[in-house]
Formats: C-alpha cells, structure tokens, sequence
C-alpha cells in the first residue's frame, strides 16, 4: 500500500517536472527559431524567358525535358494513336488555324505557362494541382483523379494525360531519374520546371546559409541546360538583380495569350526581324 | 414496369436491359484495364478532345434530372391537386437521371475509386465540380429520395395493405400513417417547405454544370452568357420533355389514372414550346454573335458549326428544335390534347438538346484553341456508346424495384377514420428546427473548413474529410421534412368505456 503511494510524485516533485519540462519546451522554441522554417513562404518567384532569336527549334529541350522527367518513349501504337505526353514541345503554328499569337506564324517552343492565375489549379476539384509559393504550378500525382478538366481550362492546352500505363523499353523502368516520380495510368502530368532540381539547389543554399545565387539556376532546368544556343534562360523573378529580370524587361519580352489574364512567369523574346 | 406487368412482358422488358448492362460492364472492364485509351478522347492540342460522349451524357442527365425535380418541386408549391401528377411522376424519374449522370462522370474518371477517395477528403468548393459533386450526391439523389418517400407515404400505406414481395417495406416506409387530419396537414407543410427549400440546392448544381459546360478562359463575356443561356434553355427543353415522355409510357402502361391528366399535360407542354422555341433562339443567336466576335477562337466554332465539319450536327439540332416547336404549336390549336404528338415533339426536343450539349462540349475543344494547335476531331468508339448504353440500362434497371414498390399509379385514399385530436406538440416543432439547424451548421462547418476562407484560395483543406462533412449536413437539412412528419403524435388516452359513451353523443 505505502509502495503504491511512493510510486506518485508528491506536489512539490509534480510542480518541478511541470516546471522543467515548461523551460525545456521554452528552449527548444528558441533553439528552433535560429534556423530557417521550410513551412515559410518562399521569397522566390521561378520563372523562364525563352529567346526566339537564339532558339533553332533544334528539339533539344524536348528530349532533354522528356529524359529528366521520366516521360515515357511513345511506343508505335500510342503514337499511331495520337496520345503523345510532351512537357516540352515545339509548337508548330498549324495554317488552317486562325488562333493568333504574340509571336506570329513562327515556331516556339512551349512548356507550360506557371501562370500567376492558373485556370487549371482553379478548376482542379481535389487541389492535385496547386500554386506553390515560389510560383510553380505543380501536380499531385497521387491524388489527381483523372478528370482532365485541368486540360479543358488550360488556355495553353499545356497537360497531358496518362492515357494508358507507360510503356518502357522491355518493360524496365530502371534507367528512370530516381527523382521525379514515375506516374500511373488515368492522371495529368505537366511540366514542372524540374522543381526536383530547384529544391535540391535551395535546399543546399540554406543548408550552407548562403543565398541561391543567379548563376547556380540559370541554366537549371533540364530544358534550359540542354539548350545548344542558350536561349531559355531560367531565375528569380523576385529578384531584380537577376539575368530573368534584365530580359523580362527587355522591349521584346511578351507574354503568350496576355489578353487571358492568367499572368504566365514564361516569358518569350520575339525575333527581333 | 409499372407494376401492372405480366410476368412474361416483364422478362421481355428487362431481358434487353440487363444485356445492355453486361455489354457495358464488359466495355467499361476494357477501359479499366487497358485506361482510356480505348475511348475516342485524346490530348486537347494534339487534335482530340478530353471530355466526350461521358461528360456530354452526364450533361443530358443532370441538366434534364434538374429540371424534372424541379417540375415537381415547383408542382408541389403552386400547381395544387390539378398538378399532382407531375410531382407524383417526376420524381423516380429524376432519380433515375441523377443516378445516370452519377455513373456517367465516375466512368469517365481516370481513377475511380481515387475519385471518391479524393473528392471525399479533399474536394475544393473553388471549383464548379465541388457543388455538382456535393449536392448531386447530397441533395439531388438522396434529397429527392426522401421527398419522393415523403410524398407518396399515403399510397404507400394503401399498398402496404395488399400482400406482395414489397410489402414488409411498403410497410416500414409508410409507418404509422392512418391518414388523420392532422397527418395530411402535417405532410401538407413539409412538403411545402421541403420543395421550397429544394429548389436552390437543385439550382446550385445546374449553374455549376453551365459553367462546366460553357465557360473558357479565352470566351468572351457576350457569347459566354448566350452560351449559357442556351445551355438553360435547353435543359429545360430536355427536362420537361423527358417528363413528358414519361408520362406518356405510364399513361399507357399503367392506365390513364396513373397519367399526368389532361391539365397537366397541356401545361406541361405549353412550358416545351416555350423552351424549345427559346433555345433554338438563343442557339442559333451565340452562333451569330459568335461569328461578330473579336476572339479567333469564338469565330472558329461558330464557323465550324454554321458551314463547317459540324454544320451536319447544328443545323440537325435546329431542325429537332423546330421541328419540336412546329408540332406543338400545331397540337396547340386543339389545347393539346394528341399525346403521342405531345411525345413526339419532347422526343425531338430532347434529341436536340443532346446534340446541342455535345456541340457545346465537342466542338470548343476541337476548333476553339487559343493556340494554333492542329484542330481536332472526336469519334466515340464502340466501346465507349456501350459504356453509356449500360448506363442508361442500368439506371433504367433501377427504376424497377422503385415502380414495384412505390408504383406510379396513385390509390384513391379511403375516407378518413374519424381520428382523436392532436395535442398541441412542441416537441416536434422543437426538434424539427434543431433538426435543420444542426444541417446548415454541419454543412457551414463542412464549407467553411472546405473553403479556407480569408486564406490563399488554392489550398488544400484545413481538414481532410471537410467536404464530407458539408455532405452530410446537406443530407440532414433534406430529411428535415421527414423529422416534422415522422415525429410520433402525441395522441389522447384512450377513454374509459362510461367515457367513452358520453362523447359519442
């Protein structure tokens, strides 16, 4: 009986813990509070110029894009039928079309717009497909339910559906980049400005405690990288300092579909001819 | 089908339909194990569409399905004994809708079962999909279940009397219902407030699937709102027409007492001509504004539908519009009283509205892009029209144990027993209104959760299941109705026999 009652702590040992275990908590707060919060909002804003001065539609970015990203190689029947997945592609204006451009009747190439307003993430009725505070439109794949009205709103018809199961060569995915996911049949993909390779360099930034510097992701993307003629240029819209906001300002800097209102963070350099 | 049926007329009418269902079993099994490749649809911009012969179904379903509850709802407010037939009639058959339009969109999911995981957990009120989710599932089909038992509890207590298979629940359904004064001005007042509180939550998912249907980012504001207006427009026309032609196939089968009845019926009909002659106006006038407007996009679909690859389709539509009105019109003249030009003209109309919904879908996906992408083309597979043929099949199905056990044929109620008077019950008023407060506090909680309201707009919400919490307070406030009604009567004592005698006198 005296042994149950020891086994309390008595008021004066209860009042001590509490107290002890107040200043711990205190401390760790204040321990914590010295490093950087990932939850915060980012102070970036991603975005990409594309120079048609310098791009040769040599397709470079399109392969590149489809390699970095685990898009699977179209197969002869999926290309027969017509379900390509390109994140990056050529845009080849087609003559019987009368839709008009900033850009005229050239060829561009065109990722997706990672607009301010996105149309898509507005529509999305489960948020697969959200805004990111550094501006990048991203997508869910697990829990995007393959209802395509993502595609429908797209103004700049920039997703792709998983139309059947990706095909790899001999059916091994194993030479798959081990950092983007490999996405199922009956959802949308979309290009995601390779966000895997942003959040690596950022994440090495802070790690260091210095900032990400213009130079270490002005050729990030695995577009841009690929690029022969460096003409994607990729950075920090937030900073003015950057080589992205020197060419935004740029007087043949536009956006595509700028009437839309979607406020896209890809800007074009039209052909100065 | 009506419960009057043969045994063996029976076998005849459900043999083709449960074919039907397997075919689209079989077709829809295809689709889930080798994905939606084996549909018409393609990638937007690589010269297909993504939404089609599913999405477009979904649309006739919902649209119509609408449009018939709301025939019944706004029957049961302001049409009085003349216009019971529409309600008595309209409801299983916008069940019957709700559950098509409920299949068509989940086949049409990429990951099915994902979908109701999803949207279950995460559904965003942002988009327009959130309310055609929540209150189909909510108010449309559970809703007008409720209501539909509600409304028909007095033939139910009739039916419940004779011996059937559906007897034990004819009886669960209609307890306690002797039909006392005091039953039939209680159901009276529920049904009244039930159908005037349905009317907005049926609208809320109609508006949300016109702008599913109509609005594009790159759509001006002028043809937008002809766009919808048309979409409406002719909603209602296959709406109204679905419900004519039902009442039609019960008049015949079931026998004329079980029919809308002649003042109905001209009204109802009179309402088509409206509708029809509306939407094949404002179809035809979102064409030509269309052609004037500055967007490249917007001329090219009115182009393609005037003179172009789809002009076979619009001009069809036009001709089953008119068509539809010309009949009606004609049949007019003689206070309509021809029911099978009455059926024919709502079977045009609703052929024109299905045409008009694909043309709404199709053809801005195929030559409304604002890029210039290679135009696209759309063809269903034959996989896919099984898929939709065993939906309709299947819901059609459903309708059999509905018709069996609350049959459409109304059971002139015997005369009333004198019955003991009520006591005055505040109890039942008492829970009625927490009953219904308790719903819009769930769904408000349910939205607001949902919503992340004062907070960026595209999150996630701030707890996972919220929107089903929204769910279920709708579902509350629809069986309001059903607490007020069912709520037992507090009756008097029975009297001692000496009692008894004196009151007699």
């Amino acid at each position: 009986m005296s042994r149950s009652r020891n086994a309390f702590p008595t008021r004066r040992q209860a009042l001590a813990m509490g107290a002890a275990s107040t200043v711990g908590a205190f401390a760790a707060k204040v321990a914590k509070a010295g490093e950087t919060d990932p939850s915060q909002p980012s102070r970036h804003r991603w975005g990409m110029a594309i120079d048609l001065d310098r791009c040769t539609r040599c397709q470079a970015c399109v392969v590149a894009c489809a390699a970095e990203n685990n898009v699977p190689p179209l197969g002869a029947e999926t290309a027969v039928l017509t379900r390509p997945i390109h994140w990056m592609e050529i845009l080849v204006p087609d003559a019987e079309s009368s839709a008009m451009t900033e850009l005229g009747r050239q060829p561009f190439p065109i990722p997706c717009m990672h607009c301010d307003r996105p149309e898509c993430v507005k529509v999305c009725p489960v948020g697969a497909t959200q805004r990111a505070d550094d501006g990048i439109v991203s997508q869910i794949w697990d829990r995007c339910i393959g209802c395509r009205y993502c595609m429908l709103a797209c103004p700049y018809s920039r997703r792709y559906y998983n139309w059947t199961a990706p095909a790899w060569p001999g059916g091994d995915p194993s030479s798959a980049n081990p950092d983007v996911a490999l996405r199922p049949a009956g959802v949308v993909e979309k290009c995601t400005l390779c966000q895997h390779r942003i959040r690596a360099v950022v994440e090495h930034a802070r790690l260091d405690g210095e900032p990400v510097t213009d130079e270490a992701v002005l050729r990030l993307p695995a577009c841009a990288s690929a690029c022969p003629p460096q003409a994607i240029t990729f950075g920090d819209l937030a900073d003015p300092h950057s080589e992205l906001s020197r060419l935004v300002r740029d007087p043949r800097a536009v956006h595509l579909l700028d009437r839309l209102g979607t406020a896209p963070k890809v800007f074009y350099l039209r052909t100065k001819r | 089908m009506t419960g009057r049926d043969s045994p063996l007329s029976l076998v005849a009418s459900i043999a083709p339909l449960v074919v039907l269902v397997a075919a689209g079993g079989y077709a829809y099994s295809q689709q889930l194990i080798q994905g939606d490749v084996v549909t018409g649809l393609r990638t937007i911009g690589a010269g297909g569409v993504v939404w089609g012969l599913s999405i477009v179904m979904d649309g006739f379903f919902l649209g119509a399905g609408v449009v018939v509850m709301l025939s019944a709802c706004l029957a049961r407010l302001f049409g009085g004994r003349r216009l019971e037939p529409v309600a008595r009639i309209a409801m299983p058959v916008a069940i019957t809708c709700f559950l098509g339009a409920g299949l068509c969109v989940l086949t049409d999911q990429g990951r099915p079962l994902a979908a109701l995981k999803s949207l279950s957990s995460f559904a965003r009120p942002q988009s327009p999909m959130f309310v055609t989710f929540t209150t189909v599932t909510a108010v449309c089909l559970f809703g007008s279940l409720v209501h539909c038992v509600l409304a028909r509890r007095p033939d139910l207590a009739e039916y419940a009397k004779r011996k059937s298979f559906w007897q034990p629940l004819q009886r669960w359904l209609a307890a306690r219902y002797s039909g006392t004064f005091a039953e039939r001005r209680r159901r009276a007042r529920s049904g009244f407030w039930m159908s005037f509180l349905m009317v907005p939550a049926l609208l809320a998912p109609l508006f949300a699937l016109t702008v599913m249907f109509t609005l594009r980012a790159a759509r001006p504001l002028p043809s937008a709102v002809l766009e919808m207006a048309s979409f409406l427009l002719a909603s209602g026309a296959a709406g109204v027409g679905l419900l004519l032609v039902a009442a039609g196939w019960v008049g015949k089968t079931a026998g004329q007492e079980a029919g809308l009845g002649r003042v109905a019926r001209a009204r109802l009909a009179a309402a088509l001509l409206l509708l029809v002659s509306l939407a094949l106006a404002s179809s035809i006038a979102a064409v030509i504004v269309g052609l004037a407007d500055g967007e490249p996009a917007v001329v090219d679909v009115a182009r393609a539908m005037l003179s172009g690859g789809e002009a076979l389709l619009f001009w069809g539509e036009s001709a089953c519009f008119f068509g539809a009105g010309f009949a009606l019109l004609w049949e007019a003249r003689r206070g309509f009283r021809r029911t099978r030009r009455i059926v024919a003209a709502a079977v045009l109309s609703q052929a024109g509205a299905l045409v008009h919904h694909y043309l709404q879908l199709v053809v801005w996906q195929t030559h409304g892009l604002s890029l210039p992408y290679a135009r696209g083309t759309y063809a269903p597979t034959v996989l896919e029209m099984l898929v939709g043929a065993g939906i309709i099949a299947l819901s059609l199905l459903a309708l059999l144990p509905a018709v069996r056990l609350i049959p459409f044929a109304p059971v002139v109620p015997e005369a009333t027993a004198p019955a003991p008077v009520p006591l005055p019950d505040w109890r039942r008023g008492f829970l009625t209104v927490l009953w219904a407060m308790g719903g819009v506090a769930l769904a408000a909680v349910g939205l607001v959760l949902s919503a992340r309201v004062g907070t960026e707009p595209f999150q996630e919400p701030v707890r996972a299941g919220s929107p089903l919490l929204f769910v279920l307070g709708l579902c509350l406030l629809v069986t309001t109705g059903a607490v007020y009604e069912l709520w037992p009567e507090r009756r008097l004592a029975p009297l001692a026999p000496t009692e008894q005698g004196g009151s007699d006198e």
